[in-house]
């Protein structure tokens, strides 16, 4: 179709003008002279850029620690919203909020609620007796990352329930009712029947949910700027600071470019799991 | 069907690569971006040199864009519009274009404009803002506006001391000063005297303060350490501990003892549970909360924090006192801020109009405050003498006590420089305060590893 | 019998307990909303003490606030139709061409593959590009890049809901006389209304949320779409929080009465899309 093509062209331009920046020097300060640099930038990513691998290390577990717990939330939401109840409709809906509230206004919310001063949570925790001193959700390094994995399956949970609950639909009821003939388990169905039945949504709703997670800035930069301490700042921010604190413009092209080799490998590796799994 | 996904990346990793390596290829894209720019450029010459005689005949309408940032609640905007319009009935040959620029993103906003060739006529922006584009060459230079004031006679009667050549650069006017940023430290009058403590002058006597304040749920002080207000809370504290960034040949000199100090005196009060837990995690509006709850006896703010604390009602505003600048261990008040500039691009096709625009905006935005109700400062003695702020008892005690004794972040170092935005747009100051707040890490450590990082900004590389 | 009352029981209150959390930040965005100004900051209650319009005043007194929503919606509008109807059309040609041809089962995954570049870095390229077009000062860059963001995950979504309807059904509509597009117009896509549905929402809910390019692509007043329009009420350091709040919630209605009216489309859109991936 001629209409496809042409967007193609649309959508392709920005990736290959991102690749080819990668060769040059493009600073911010210097516009009007961009030199072809070869692989320069990305030799340095490689061998010498400490930050950039330290920030790497905490951007997988982050992406990791989101698109699974995300997967996990989704499913169980999933299948609750696949029960036949009354008012469906409407818990649904209010189900899928998160996906829609501004980023800043959720990420300020957020804040409120988790302040260990003035935080609703602390607070009602306390009055309960369950702690005795505030949690310091963003205050301590361990916490912090978990607390922005949290936000950030908070943000995207919704989507993956979503997909998941359209999968739970199309596996026939009778498989349940036969497995619970022959006296297996609610565990033993979600292992035997719902997982592998689900297979074909999982695979590509996790890929776009990685993607997505990792190209995601604004999630943990308005929650912590990256902060306590720089622990939970990942390579989006990193391209960010890079780009237009740093002025590097091309490298900051060029990390983006190494990432989506990795991201590409990494897909592989997945892929090839999955087909040897099904076996 | 498993057409992979590297085989694809193998594809389009070699286009990119044909297309890069291959001369025209590579050249093609350069020089498209090029002529364009250089036709943008042609015009502007031509267009400068018509410009008297666009004046000549003034029936000729001229457009200029003004951009200006969010400087104040939606009533800001309104004014700031209105008088826009004001000057456009003025001027009848010059029609100005208001556009009101978010923060977030903002540098985005402007590096996109200027690398593209649409750059506003004239804008306001952050501090460091007219050096950055001044390094890029894009910065109209505006001596010609303060050398028209000088020969009025108005300079000094216009401008604090010192201000005007705060936005100079490499000898330069690269913006005129209209606003500024000033920080500092709000008590509650009525808890200080329910537990007899005097309002401190220095840093012991601040310390013994806040630990006497300390009890229950009750802190002595709190501080926002994240996000950009965190990174000016410990530039406060350093400088007024006679600390300071860079020394006067402009190298990096972060680690230095007097940082040291400071960065251990906030350390302290956390260590010792004096401020609370959370802290290194702060932002603005954390630390506000906990003040405005009765939580905290001290606050760390701002001239913006005043209309806060004035809608909180009359009568905790007469409960807030402003805590005057701390005296360091020489007897030196000293204190970190500057003067925001209104500034002008090289890429206006209109640069004299530009500059008869911002010199009528700099005689008569006093609305802004009056109406406008912007929380900053007024950067001209001007507006300063304006009613509503004199008449702000905490306004005029924050501007009184400040204004002498403030200086750049850059100090000892004489100018400005580019380097500065940078430094801030990763706020490493603030980093370094969230590092040792919530890490066990040497103070010194935090600061020499901080100090690399700036180097590496300063060397450009 | 009794048992699955009790079941039911269950699922309610874990249901009930999951919207309480999760909806959180939402019950103090409303409840902080609906504070008055010196009550934004100086209580930890989710809910006022009493009951304050004065945000919302605020809202749509001083700010264009109208004028972003109308904005929004043409921008929105207008991608939702036009990306829903490339993606129908790709969708289609994708899912039943594929095995003849296997360029298309490699433009699939491309689609994929150039999600991964962060746009935020090319917005000086694009913006160049734009100009030297001369349709800067106007919605059509925004209205393109956010065709060109939404419809990879739309056509991957199509194409699995075409996969699910048998071939046989245009065979059958050939056999009576349609032509190749007529028995797709006719046939297939009545019956695949409710995917259509579905990434129309997907789209929407994109493009109505959408700052970063919007900020760069819609900067002049009269084009601002309303997540810029959240931005007024931010200012350097500080914010106006209570008429932030106001304005968000002002802004997330429109998309909750769509996703409780449509939500029901998208289930059954993606059941018959999405599985076969």
């Amino acid at each position: 179709m001629p209409a496809t093509i042409s967007i193609i062209l649309v959508a392709m331009y920005p990736f290959f003008k991102g690749l080819q920046l990668s060769f040059t020097d493009y600073n911010l300060l210097r516009m009007k002279d961009v030199q072809f640099v070869g692989i320069k930038n990305f030799i340095n990513i490689l061998t010498s850029d400490e930050e950039f691998w330290r920030v790497l290390g905490f951007t997988f577990i982050y992406v990791f620690g989101t698109v699974i717990l995300s997967y996990i939330v989704g499913l169980a939401i999933a299948s609750l919203m696949n029960q036949n109840i009354k008012g469906r409709s409407i818990f649904r809906a209010l189900l899928l909020i998160p996906w829609v509230i501004p980023s800043v206004v959720a990420a300020n919310s957020w804040l409120w609620v988790l302040n260990d001063q003035t935080g609703f949570i602390n607070i009602s925790l306390m009055k309960l007796g369950l702690i005795q001193k505030p949690l310091l959700f963003i205050a301590e390094p361990a916490m912090a990352k978990m607390t922005v994995i949290m936000m950030s399956t908070w943000k995207s949970f919704p989507f993956m329930a979503l997909v998941l609950l359209a999968g739970l639909q199309n596996i026939p009821k009778d498989l349940y009712e036969a497995a619970e003939i022959d006296g297996a388990g609610w565990w033993h169905s979600l292992i035997y029947i719902t997982m592998p039945l689900l297979k074909p949504v999982t695979f590509v709703s996790t890929i776009l949910m990685s993607i997505w997670t990792f190209n995601n800035f604004e999630n943990i930069y308005l929650l912590t700027r990256g902060g306590p301490a720089n622990v939970t700042q990942v390579i989006s921010i990193l391209t960010y600071y890079t780009a237009f604190f740093r002025n590097k413009l091309g490298y900051a092209c060029a990390i983006s470019s190494t990432m989506v080799i990795f991201m590409v490998i990494m897909a592989q590796i997945y892929m090839k799991l999955l087909k040897t799994s099904q076996k | 069907m498993k057409k992979s996904l590297l085989w694809m990346l193998v594809l389009v990793i070699s286009i990119s690569m044909i297309l890069t390596f291959s001369v025209s290829g590579c050249k093609a894209t350069k020089e498209e971006a090029a002529p364009t720019e250089a036709a943008a450029e042609e015009v502007e010459e031509e267009e400068a040199e018509e410009a008297p005689a666009e004046e000549a005949a003034p029936e000729e309408k001229v457009e200029l864009m003004f951009w200006d940032m969010v400087w104040g609640p939606p009533e800001y905007v309104e004014t700031a519009e209105r008088l826009v319009e004001e000057f456009n009935e003025e001027n009848s040959s010059i029609t100005v274009t208001y556009q009101s620029i978010p923060w977030e993103g903002f540098y985005e906003t402007f590096t996109t404009a200027v690398a593209s060739g649409t750059a506003p006529d004239v804008s306001t922006g952050a501090g460091y803002q007219p050096f950055q584009f001044a390094v890029m060459d894009e910065i109209l230079y505006l001596d010609s506006i303060t050398d028209e004031w000088k020969a009025e006679g108005k300079l000094e009667e216009l401008f604090f001391p010192g201000s005007v050549d705060s936005l100079k650069y490499d000898g330069k006017q690269v913006g005129i000063p209209w606003l500024t940023g000033n920080w500092g430290i709000f008590y509650r009058k009525d808890m200080l005297e329910k537990a007899g403590v005097e309002p401190p002058r220095n840093w012991d006597e601040f310390y013994e303060a806040v630990k006497k304040l300390r009890k229950g749920d009750e802190y002595g002080f709190v501080y926002p350490s994240l996000g950009p207000v965190g990174d000016w809370c410990f530039a406060y504290f350093l400088f007024n501990n006679g600390g300071r960034i860079f020394n006067i040949d402009k190298e990096p000199d972060f680690a230095n003892e007097r940082n040291v100090e400071a960065l251990d005196f906030l350390r302290k009060m956390k260590d010792e549970d004096l401020v609370p837990g959370g802290v290194g995690s702060y932002q603005t509006v954390d630390s506000e909360k906990i003040f405005f709850q009765g939580k905290a006896v001290m606050l760390f703010g701002s001239d913006w924090s005043i209309p806060l604390i004035q809608s909180q009602g009359e009568e905790f505003l007469d409960k807030v006192e402003y805590l005057p600048i701390m005296e360091n261990k020489n007897g030196d008040k000293i204190v970190p801020g500057g003067y925001n500039g209104i500034m002008a691009y090289k890429q206006s096709k209109h640069p004299e109009q530009a500059k008869k625009f911002i010199k009528w905006w700099i005689e008569n935005n006093g609305d802004l405050w009056t109406e406008g109700h912007s929380g900053f400062c007024p950067g001209t003695k001007l507006n300063a003498s304006l009613p509503c702020i004199t008449e702000g008892r905490l306004r005029k005690a924050f501007m009184d006590d400040y204004l002498p004794n403030m200086v750049n972040k850059t100090y000892p170092y004489k100018e400005s420089f580019a380097e500065m935005a940078n430094i801030e747009g990763e706020m490493l100051l603030s980093v370094a305060l969230q590092r040792a707040l919530t890490t066990d890490e040497d103070s010194k450590a935090i600061l020499t590893d901080i100090n690399e990082k700036i180097q590496e900004i300063m060397s450009g590389e | 019998m009794k048992r699955k009352k009790l079941n039911k029981f269950f699922i309610y209150l874990i249901l009930v307990i999951f919207v309480l959390i999760i909806n959180l930040p939402l019950i103090s965005m409303v409840g902080t909303s609906l504070k008055a100004e010196d009550e934004v900051l100086s209580t930890s209650n989710l809910f006022p003490t009493k009951i304050s319009w004065v945000n919302y005043q605020t809202v749509l007194g001083k700010t264009p606030f109208l004028t972003y929503i109308k904005n929004s919606l043409i921008i929105t509008i207008s991608v939702t139709i036009f990306s829903t109807m490339l993606a129908v059309l790709a969708g289609y040609a994708l899912s039943r061409f594929t095995h003849k041809i296997r360029v298309f089962g490699l433009y699939s995954r491309l689609l994929i593959v150039l999600q991964m570049f962060p746009i935020i870095l090319l917005l000086i390229p694009l913006f160049i590009i734009f100009k030297s077009i001369g349709i800067l000062n106007t919605r059509l860059p925004a209205i393109l890049i956010y065709i060109t963001i939404t419809l990879p995950f739309s056509i991957w979504l199509m194409t699995g809901f075409f996969d699910g309807i048998p071939v046989e059904l245009e065979e059958a509509g050939t056999i009576d006389g349609c032509s190749q597009f007529q028995s797709f117009y006719l046939l297939v896509l009545p019956v695949s209304s409710p995917g259509v549905a579905a990434i129309a929402i997907f789209s929407f809910i994109f493009c109505w949320n959408e700052y970063l390019l919007a900020s760069i692509f819609l900067k002049q007043d009269n084009l601002r779409t309303l997540p810029i329009g959240l931005q007024t009420f931010i200012q350097q350091y500080t914010s106006a929080w209570g008429s932030l709040m106001a304005a968000s919630t002002l802004t997330i209605i429109p998309t909750i009465i769509f996703l409780i009216f449509m939500q029901k489309y998208i289930i059954q859109g993606l059941t018959a899309g999405a599985v076969k991936g």
